[in-house]
């Protein structure tokens, strides 16, 4: 018996054919859905499994602020494995300057506890010392990726480099810098290369896009190798079964002042002055909350503490007498014993700006009177590289004599070669500060000075008071160098010390509630961190989604038109059926049913389409990806969610499509019906809708509006916001527009003849079907919007990019190394250590190292470094990549400190920056010296890291730690355009250096070279600075790899923006069959009254490549609308390709409707026309 | 101004054997004449009716429309033929839903290669002032009734001034009145541009209204008395 149910069946299997063609168009639009959310699904699943990968078992990771104890790590709940971890470089044996070579190398010093799995015979305890004569050499293990790009197997040497770490900041006066100080180089024999899918070849602590480079070496040996000294130490603590709060109070009762960098002398005076214990730092200078930790550590015990401070000056002068180098103290000059005084007898106490006099046999200085103006020149503390001369006016108070406080060569911290007892003044080789040969010249073997060292080391020779000293030498890192506690009455100083040490660390650790206060210790939850940022930079699953909107809505369309055609066949069974009585309702609730079961069919083959075309997107994305790495861990996922989202979100719009295609038909009368008529006689003759014009122009308005004000805000998500919104509703607008004009009453006659006359009658006939002509241009207009929009995004840098004022800054070569160097390489003692490196690396293997010879290969080099033109250093504090080519969410970027020298040269590309001034306007590089009132550093960085990476634009603050672990916030007051760093944030290297005291040297090199000489420049700096790691490469290479990336998305966008108009064309080409199907007999007619059949199909041709024109341009004016901004913002679009994508799309478009016009040639005239 | 058709067959090739449909029809008819074509469905009269109008080929015989051979033209040249010397009204009117009453007069003026714009225009509100259409001209084809459709394509027919005048079932749609209606117009208008009208229907009220009759049957055609 029939039923609903059972007609409903019998309908879906009778017009099997038109349903196919629903089902197909629905599971399309399921397929992109689905497809978009798994992309998103893919890309979310991938770097979760490569965090997972990376980390191993790590939780929580403590990063050391220097080499701590690794005992540390046993007294830690849970399960803590120290690793002492360093950046460095890698080189094969061979020919130093011809090897192959491997910077940005991670060096992991580890122990048994975290040795890599499988390899077995490394004594991962022992310290193996380098034998050449026995062959014994210490062992290193290579990862996987290391040992391919180097080209070495096990049993083969390699060289490996590294920082040495020194206590004493590279940045003090008393410090070395040149290559051979700073850097260390050891020969290692590789006792094994990992398998290729070891986990240890991944393991990395950063969310960034490069495959790790890890290499292996018991921790003891590294340990010797970076500080001199076998015992192990670590830099960062893993930690797992145990939560960080746990850890940190663990930490914060274990840590002992060692661990803090603190370091207890016991001066025992042997002339009468009685003993103390000075309390020093490794790093030389004691930051001011550790000084105010042993002054209140003190305090508690009933001690007395002094703080201290010692300088190394130039000189004291007064008029042609000077004292070359005197160390100068700051101190309490009314101290009491054992720790002062240190002003004479009686005076009252010294004043700021006064100072004292060491009173030593021939001095250059004696018997100068009270009040004498003395001029101290001593190097700015903070000023690195050429150094800085200082200068300070001093009054002199008096004299005090060699004996008591102040014959104490201990008031110097203890540094090694400065104050040890065979040290001597030559060896203060201290370049550019302090150079051995400018001492030499000073300071001969008879000077007084040279006596006075011989005999009394680094006895202070002037004093200020502490005051003073704070001022005049104050740094980034603090002032004093130590604080001299005097034991408590009869106390031993031994027994001070023990005190000291275990009241010490009850100061120095922070309370434990204090979140965000400065703490050098702590543990972070890395991996919840981690996982967090591999939700990816952007999410995208959206973006992909947001672009797919546009295809969706395509698919859409195109079911809403295959659904309307299909019941337009079955107009008469739908009069049929209201002529025998069932209501409106119940007709259109049938159709529904009918389509909703076709539509639930075609959702859950989209599904399965969604897996293969979510595939096929990644392939795509990872084919133009530049960077072959994200091919290794990039593979599809699927979570279910997705697929119940894609199926429930393309039912609920299929029905809506539906639901809108059903809605006319059923309007009309049934007698209508029954004549095979679609449309009601009133419906298609009456004007347009006054809803409609008011929908154009609202539409128009706001739209315009939109984008307007996405043009004049930063903030991305409100910009891109626009950018969807404002150029959805322009099209709109315009498909609004173009309804209007379809459905106006009021044409002129179409009249004539000709080609001029069949256009115009061309023309009606577009307008004949409104909705069904207006949803074949809006197919066709979504995908021009989306093809334009996105090709308008894609950049080329400019033919200015290598001026100063383009991309590149006039830079052309861009560097970093691994291991900070502290003096400028282009002149100076800097290119001198240079020179010295690359006639070694040329040099003849068994030549004199320390002198080699100039060979020609040498020379050769050294007439390339010639061509240097100009050459930065800056800064830099490494961290997450903040470009687009990191997939990760980059919540700790890289920060470079650009030098005063760069700021005043200004230059780059700038997309929009805060500047007010005329200055700053003509070189907004001087915005970067601002002082914020509320602490903010101001910064730039690229517009697109801003937009897309951070989330923040032009005005907006970043957050993340200093170095202290307080958070910072970052304040972006310009933004640059195809620069190369599209990874930092760029900050004045006064900001870097207050807010990250603890980044020493330069690690970022901007150069310039005649571009001839490029190549040759980069060579020769890579050769000799290769203790460095130095890599340098063309800027323009630099940004050509990000302009891929961006170039990879965009591509992919276009791609959904293709496919977009493949199912346009398509549904155009279902439209022109549909309408000569539909018209035949008024086909034949024209034919009947002398039409030629090409005129016929010109004339189909002219309606149907109308509506390709409409839609297109459409699509393509509310495109370039929606990126005016964009465009105004001097954005170089390619003019050009875009004309010729648009003139290639019209073509196809006309292709395919001139092929579905062929079929009227093969019309029948006469059945048509007798309507058989 | 004559039409001469002399011996005129058409055969369809079947799976049984030839079909023939037209058995030797010979017909002349000089300008001014008007003959109705009745005949029992399937006797071929649709079929005679196409040859002349040059929308289907004689297997066998000639025809001539003022002493030229249409068959023997490229398609072009018949389309333009075609388009100049032959009106045709059908059953179904087959008018543009998209354009007004006026336009859809216009049609066949657009691909014709002597007509002047203006004239044409000004001869189209013409005809349909005589087809009694003169004040729905902008109309659309949904808003006018069957009949005057019908009148519409009857005008759209005339509007080139066509020697030879097709008419297949013009009235097969319409009501008495309205058939009737159509019938009188169609030879009013004839009587006026002085045409050859040729019309198949099976209305014999129709018929009636023709000065000369003519019955095909099993593919002969004979003149009624």
């Amino acid at each position: 018996m029939l039923t609903t149910r059972n007609l409903v069946l019998r309908n879906l299997a009778y017009h099997a054919r038109g349903n196919l063609a629903v089902l197909l168009g629905v599971a399309v639009g399921a397929a992109v859905l689905t497809g978009a959310l798994l992309v998103g699904d893919s890309l979310r699943g991938s770097l979760r499994a490569r965090i997972e990968r990376q980390l191993g078992t790590v939780e929580n990771v403590a990063f050391l602020p220097r080499p701590v104890r690794a005992g540390l790590a046993n007294e830690l709940p849970g399960t803590v494995t120290p690793v002492l971890m360093l950046p460095g470089s890698l080189r094969a044996s061979g020919d130093a300057a011809t090897a192959p070579f491997v910077g940005r190398v991670t060096i992991l010093g580890v122990d048994e506890r975290f040795a890599p799995v499988g390899v077995s015979g490394v004594n991962w305890s022992a310290d193996t010392r380098r034998s050449a004569s026995k062959g014994v050499y210490p062992p290193i293990v290579l990862s996987a990726r290391v040992a391919a790009k180097l080209g070495v197997k096990a049993g083969e040497k390699v060289r490996l480099g590294l920082e040495r770490l020194t206590g004493v900041p590279r940045t003090s006066s008393f410090a070395k810098r040149d290559t051979d100080e700073v850097t260390k180089t050891e020969e290692l024999e590789v006792f094994a290369v990992l398998p290729a899918d070891a986990p240890e070849n991944d393991f990395n602590l950063t969310p960034n896009p490069g495959a790790p480079l890890n290499v292996f070496v018991p921790m003891t040996t590294l340990s010797r190798f970076a500080t001199g000294d076998s015992a192990p130490v670590a830099t960062v603590l893993l930690a797992r079964g145990a939560n960080a709060a746990d850890l940190d109070a663990a930490v914060r009762e274990k840590l002992q002042a060692e661990d803090y960098g603190l370091k207890l002398r016991e001066i025992d005076r042997r002339f009468g002055a009685g003993g103390y214990v000075s309390v020093e730092a490794t790093e030389l200078i004691l930051t001011d909350e550790k000084v105010a930790a042993v002054q209140a550590a003190a305090k508690a015990l009933g001690m007395r503490a002094e703080p201290t401070v010692v300088y190394v000056a130039d000189a004291i002068a007064f008029e042609k007498k000077d004292i070359p180098y005197p160390l100068i103290a700051g101190v309490n000059p009314a101290a009491l014993a054992p720790l002062g005084p240190f002003a004479p007898k009686g005076a009252p106490p010294l004043a700021d700006n006064e100072v004292v006099l060491l009173d030593w046999p021939n001095s250059q200085l004696n018997k100068l009177a009270p009040g004498t103006m003395l001029k101290l020149t001593y190097f700015n503390p903070d000023v690195e590289g050429d150094g800085k001369l200082e200068a300070a006016e001093l009054t002199l108070r008096g004299y005090i004599p060699l004996s008591g406080a102040a014959r104490d060569r201990n008031l110097t911290p203890e540094i090694k070669g400065v104050t040890d007892d065979r040290a001597n003044l030559f060896d203060w080789d201290r370049p550019p500060v302090l150079p051995k040969e400018k001492i030499r010249e000073r300071v001969p073997n008879t000077h007084p000075r040279n006596i006075f060292f011989t005999g009394n080391k680094a006895t202070p020779m002037a004093y200020l008071n502490l005051a003073t000293a704070r001022k005049l030498f104050k740094s980034r890192y603090g002032t004093d160098t130590s604080v001299r506690v005097a034991p408590a009455a009869g106390e031993s100083l031994e027994r001070t010390v023990e005190r000291l040490k275990a009241e010490l660390p009850k100061h120095l650790t922070p309370p434990a509630d204090a979140k965000d206060a400065k703490a050098e210790f702590r543990f972070e939850s890395l991996r919840a961190r981690l996982l967090k940022a591999s939700l990816g930079g952007n999410d995208f699953g959206m973006l992909f989604l947001g672009f797919s909107c546009f295809l969706i809505a395509a698919a859409l369309l195109l079911v809403g038109l295959l659904f309307r055609l299909s019941l337009d066949r079955r107009a008469k069974e739908i009069g049929l059926l209201l002529a025998a009585g069932f209501s409106v309702k119940r007709v259109r609730r049938l159709l529904l049913a009918e389509g909703l079961i076709v539509a639930a069919v075609g959702a859950l083959l989209g599904l399965a389409v969604g897996v293969a075309y979510n595939r096929l997107l990644l392939n795509v994305l990872l084919n133009l990806w530049p960077d072959s790495e994200v091919r290794a861990y990039l593979r599809p996922h699927a979570a279910p969610e997705s697929f119940l989202l894609g199926f429930g979100m393309t039912l609920a719009m299929a029905f809506g499509a539906l639901w809108w295609s059903a809605r006319g038909l059923v309007k009309v009368a049934p007698p209508a019906l029954l004549r095979g008529e679609t449309t009601c006689a009133a419906q298609s003759t009456k004007p347009p809708a006054r809803w409609l014009k008011w929908a154009a122009v609202g539409a128009l308005v706001v739209g315009v509006a939109c984008i307007a004000s996405g043009g004049m805000v930063d903030n991305p998500d409100f910009r891109a916001m626009t950018f969807f919104g404002g150029g959805g509703l322009l099209l709109c607008a315009a498909l609004a527009l173009a309804a209007l004009w379809m459905r106006r009453t009021r044409h002129a006659v179409v009249n004539g003849r000709g080609p001029v006359a069949l256009a115009r009658l061309g023309t009606r006939n577009a307008a004949r079907n409104p909705n069904r002509s207006l949803l074949t241009a809006a197919l066709l207009a979504s995908a021009a919007f989306l093809l334009v929009a996105v090709e308008s995004f894609r950049r080329q840098p400019g033919a200015e990019f290598a001026d100063r004022t383009g991309g590149s800054g006039g830079f052309n070569v861009i560097a970093e190394s691994d291991v900070p160097l502290f003096q400028p390489f282009d002149a100076g003692p800097g290119r001198a250590d240079l020179e010295k490196q690359l006639k070694r690396a040329f040099a003849p293997k068994d030549g004199d190292r320390d002198d080699p010879p100039e060979t020609p290969a040498f020379l050769a080099a050294k007439a390339d470094l010639g061509a240097l033109e100009e050459a930065f250093a800056l800064r830099l504090r490494a961290g997450d990549d903040a470009s687009c080519a990191n997939l990760y969410q980059a919540t700790r970027p890289r920060v470079l400190g650009v030098p005063d020298k760069l700021i005043d040269r200004g230059g780059f590309k700038f997309y929009a920056t805060i500047a007010k001034t005329p200055e700053e306007k003509a070189n907004p590089w001087l915005l970067l010296r601002a002082t914020n009132p509320n602490g903010f550093v101001p910064v730039f960085c690229e517009q697109n890291t801003a937009q897309w990476m951070l989330k923040a634009g032009l005005g907006d603050t970043y957050t993340m730690p200093g170095d202290d672990g307080a958070p910072v916030k970052f304040l972006i007051v310009g933004t640059l355009v195809d620069s190369p760093f599209q990874s930092e944030l760029i900050a004045s290297a006064d900001h870097f250096d207050r807010v990250f005291p603890k980044q020493t040297g330069y690690r970022s090199f901007l150069i310039r070279t005649p571009a001839d000489k490029e190549t040759a420049v980069i060579r020769a700096l890579g050769i000799g600075l290769r203790a460095n790691g130095f890599v340098a490469q063309p800027a323009r290479d630099k940004v050509a790899a990000f302009q891929a990336v961006i170039g990879a998305y965009l591509s992919t966008f276009q791609l959904l923006g293709g496919f977009g108009l493949m199912l346009g064309v398509l549904g155009l080409a279902v439209v022109i069959l549909r309408g000569v199907w539909e018209r035949l007999g008024e086909l034949a007619l024209l034919r009947a009254v002398g039409y030629r059949t090409r005129v016929l199909q010109l004339l189909v041709l002219i309606e149907n490549g109308l509506l390709l024109v409409v839609g297109l341009a459409s699509g393509v004016i509310a495109a370039l609308a929606s990126v005016a901004p964009h465009v105004a913002s001097g954005a170089a679009v390619p003019w050009a390709r875009l004309g010729g994508m648009l003139c290639l799309v019209l073509a196809v478009g006309f292709v395919v409707a001139s092929a579905a016009t062929a079929g009227i040639l093969r019309v029948p005239v006469i059945p048509a026309l007798r309507k058989e | 101004m004559s039409l001469v058709i002399e011996n005129v067959t058409k055969d369809y090739p079947t799976r049984t054997g030839t079909l023939s449909i037209l058995r030797g029809v010979s017909l002349t008819l000089e300008r001014g004449a008007a003959v109705a074509v009745m005949g029992p469905s399937g006797s071929g009269k649709s079929t005679l009716l196409h040859i002349l109008g040059t929308l289907d080929r004689p297997t066998g015989g000639t025809v001539a429309l003022d002493g030229t051979n249409p068959f023997a033209l490229s398609e072009p040249e018949l389309a333009a033929f075609r388009n100049a010397r032959i009106g045709f009204v059908f059953q179904d009117h087959h008018l543009l839903p998209q354009c007004s009453v006026l336009e859809n007069v216009l049609i066949p003026t657009l691909v014709s290669a002597t007509t002047k714009p203006a004239e044409t225009e000004a001869y189209a509100r013409d005809l349909l002032a005589r087809v009694g259409l003169g004040d729905r001209l902008d109309h659309r084809p949904a808003e006018l009734s069957g009949g005057e459709r019908q009148r519409v394509a009857v005008a759209r027919a005339l509007v080139l001034k066509p020697a030879l005048l097709l008419a297949d079932e013009p009235t097969g749609n319409l009501d008495r009145i309205n058939a009737q209606a159509v019938g009188e117009l169609l030879l009013a208008l004839h009587e006026q541009e002085r045409n050859v009208l040729v019309v198949v229907t099976h209305s014999a009220d129709l018929a009636k209204l023709f000065p000369r009759r003519a019955e095909m049957n099993d593919g002969h055609l004979h003149f009624l008395p």
